[in-house]
């Protein structure tokens, strides 16, 4: 009889057991594709979504006559994204993600200005080469744009102790040397989730 | 005698809880193996982490990413007080990455519902007032960058986070800091529409301080004083699955700037955690805790009645299959019992202050000495320091912090 106890104990003490001294996990590394939603995804804006507003801004203006059908490739000063959301966003990264997409997109039909890029650099260049200390090569004369492309992003977010609901709106304008404006485009995005109940 | 044994066994694995572990533990008592802590203080060596931010680092590689948010939002604080600006963005990044994230660690959150798992085994996320307080922080390293959009998107996300249970409505999204330093990036970013929107919500929180002075589009300095140590978080109840806090002030109850040849300036009490802390209502989190402490007392309970049965069965003659019986089911009762874990995750981000000053101050540009001054409820000086700077002309804002 006592040998038939046996068996109840040892499930006794698993489970007085169970959850001690377990050891920590382990950091884990892994490709994901950047286009897909992140596998720790929340309700803020994430880099797959400025990249398919940017896509459809590319096409909506490739359609512009002024610009699809330019005899010259107009150029096009793309200006840092603004932030007027309550999601902290990396707006440079952003700023250069659009202006890729956008190249990409445009294929040869419009040429973008990059004065973030080599704007110092040619300019110190320039001093160099003024006051004799490198060789005197082509003069200088930067290129000025014909539209300034601004992209905002706005947003309305709410939260309740079950969930989160955040609506986004990336607003793109295509503005000319004269402050006539071109074209305005605006993309929606709406995610909604739910907090777990250990959190609430 | 020979049947008492089972009693006593009974009796033991009802008294017994977890085994207490030799060794380091982490935040979530989770024993550190050797090899673990060697790899973690290795791989902080070879990224040459700053020797005040190592413990940071060490806890953050040795204990997994169910306490990243946590090694992280104290880390990084401690690096914006130290003025690791670059270190201080990266750690909030990393704990603002499992904070925001709905999806991430849904699994530990899933476990952690259960009875026999530990409700500190799930992702560090912290309460309320921790994940606003991250993001008040977050957008204070974004203001120090000039970013002031980024920063807004911060003040505002931290009222977002500040949600209450349905028995304290008029809590949520109360964070008067939050709007006063929106405003502050709002003038800065040329939308003084936005600015007194912020201040106007702000003018309705019962944490507005009396004689609140709004920031104006001038102001070229902004100085940040933290006080005291923020709440501290303990367990109480039968089984510890209740969490309470206990407040930590500080004696300072008065915060004055003073600049050569300038009248002294009132620092803005801005904020205070512990008034975040224990508005914030009922969490449901504590329901689920309820529930495994009730299950824990009737398992507990079956064991000391079975074992009672048992005794009583071992003095009835022929009663030896009726005490096997009784007894294996008291010690598989007992140990459902001491394995069930209803204890309240009391892991903390325990380097907050218990208060937070502001000051917007219009400085000449060059060089300039700020002296700050805390005074007791009595209007003594009992902490003084001065902070040396230099105010460039183009610089739209200079942040300052005092640690108090």
């Amino acid at each position: 009889m006592i040998m038939k106890a046996y068996p109840l104990f040892a499930i006794g003490l698993a489970f007085a057991m169970a959850g001690c001294a377990t050891r920590a996990p382990q950091p884990q590394v892994k490709y994901v594709n950047p286009g897909a939603q992140g596998g720790v995804a929340g309700t803020g804006i994430e880099s797959q979504d400025i990249g398919a507003a940017a896509q459809k801004a590319a096409a909506s203006i490739l359609a512009l006559p002024q610009i699809g059908g330019a005899p010259n490739p107009p150029t096009i000063l793309l200006t840092p994204v603004t932030n007027r959301s309550a999601s902290p966003v990396d707006t440079e990264l952003y700023t250069v993600k659009l202006r890729g997409i956008l190249m990409q997109n445009t294929a040869g039909k419009v040429r973008f200005l990059a004065r973030d890029v080599g704007w110092d650099t040619s300019k110190h260049e320039e001093n160099l080469r003024a006051a004799g200390e490198v060789q005197p090569g082509v003069v200088r004369k930067a290129a000025t744009y014909d539209y300034l492309l601004t992209a905002e992003l706005r947003g309305i977010s709410a939260a309740t102790n079950k969930g989160r609901s955040e609506y986004f709106l990336v607003a793109f304008k295509l503005v000319d040397m004269h402050d006539i404006l071109l074209w305005e485009n605006q993309y929606e995005i709406k995610k909604e989730g739910n907090v777990s109940p250990v959190y609430r | 005698m020979g049947r008492f044994w089972f009693i006593g066994l009974a009796a033991l694995a009802l008294l017994t809880g977890c085994a207490t572990t030799s060794g380091p533990v982490s935040a979530s008592g989770k024993r550190i193996t050797p090899a673990t802590l060697a790899a973690a203080k290795q791989r902080v060596e070879s990224e040459q982490v700053p020797a005040n931010l190592r413990p940071y680092y060490e806890a953050m590689y040795a204990e997994g990413r169910e306490n990243q948010a946590l090694h992280a939002m104290r880390g990084g604080i401690e690096a914006l007080r130290a003025g690791q600006l670059e270190a201080a963005e990266r750690l909030f990044d990393l704990a603002i990455e499992d904070v925001d994230s709905l999806v991430g660690g849904e699994a530990a959150a899933r476990r952690a519902q259960r009875k026999f798992a530990r409700d500190q085994e799930k992702w560090f996320k912290g309460e309320s007032y921790e994940r606003s307080a991250l993001f008040v922080y977050r957008g204070l390293a974004y203001l120090i960058r000039h970013d002031f959009g980024n920063a807004a998107a911060c003040f505002k996300r931290a009222q977002l986070y500040d949600i209450t249970g349905d028995d304290a409505p008029g809590f949520a999204g109360d964070w008067y800091s939050a709007e006063w330093l929106l405003a502050m990036a709002a003038l800065k970013q040329g939308f003084p529409q936005d600015a007194a929107v912020a201040l106007q919500r702000a003018a309705g929180f019962s944490t507005r301080p009396a004689n609140a002075t709004p920031p104006q589009p001038e102001m070229n300095v902004l100085l940040v004083v933290e006080t005291g140590r923020g709440p501290i978080k303990y367990r109480t109840g039968q089984y510890d699955e209740i969490m309470r806090y206990r407040a930590a002030p500080s004696d300072v109850q008065k915060v004055d700037v003073f600049r050569a040849g300038d009248v002294p300036q009132v620092a803005l009490p801005a904020e205070s955690l512990w008034t975040q802390a224990t508005t914030r209502g009922r969490r449901q989190v504590d329901a689920i805790l309820a529930g495994k402490a009730r299950f824990k007392e009737g398992t507990e309970s079956a064991a000391a009645g079975l074992a009672l049965g048992a005794v009583v069965a071992s003095h009835h003659r022929h009663g030896e299959v009726a005490t096997g019986v009784l007894a294996g089911l008291a010690i598989l009762s007992a140990g459902v019992s001491a394995a069930t874990t209803p204890e309240a995750d009391i892991r903390a981000w325990a380097n907050l202050p218990d208060k937070i000053y502001l000051a917007g101050l219009t400085v000449p540009a060059g060089p300039a000495t700020l002296t700050v001054v805390g005074r007791n409820a009595a209007g003594q000086v009992i902490k003084q320091q001065e902070v040396k700077t230099s105010i460039h002309e183009d610089s739209p804002l200079a942040v300052v912090l005092v640690r108090f």
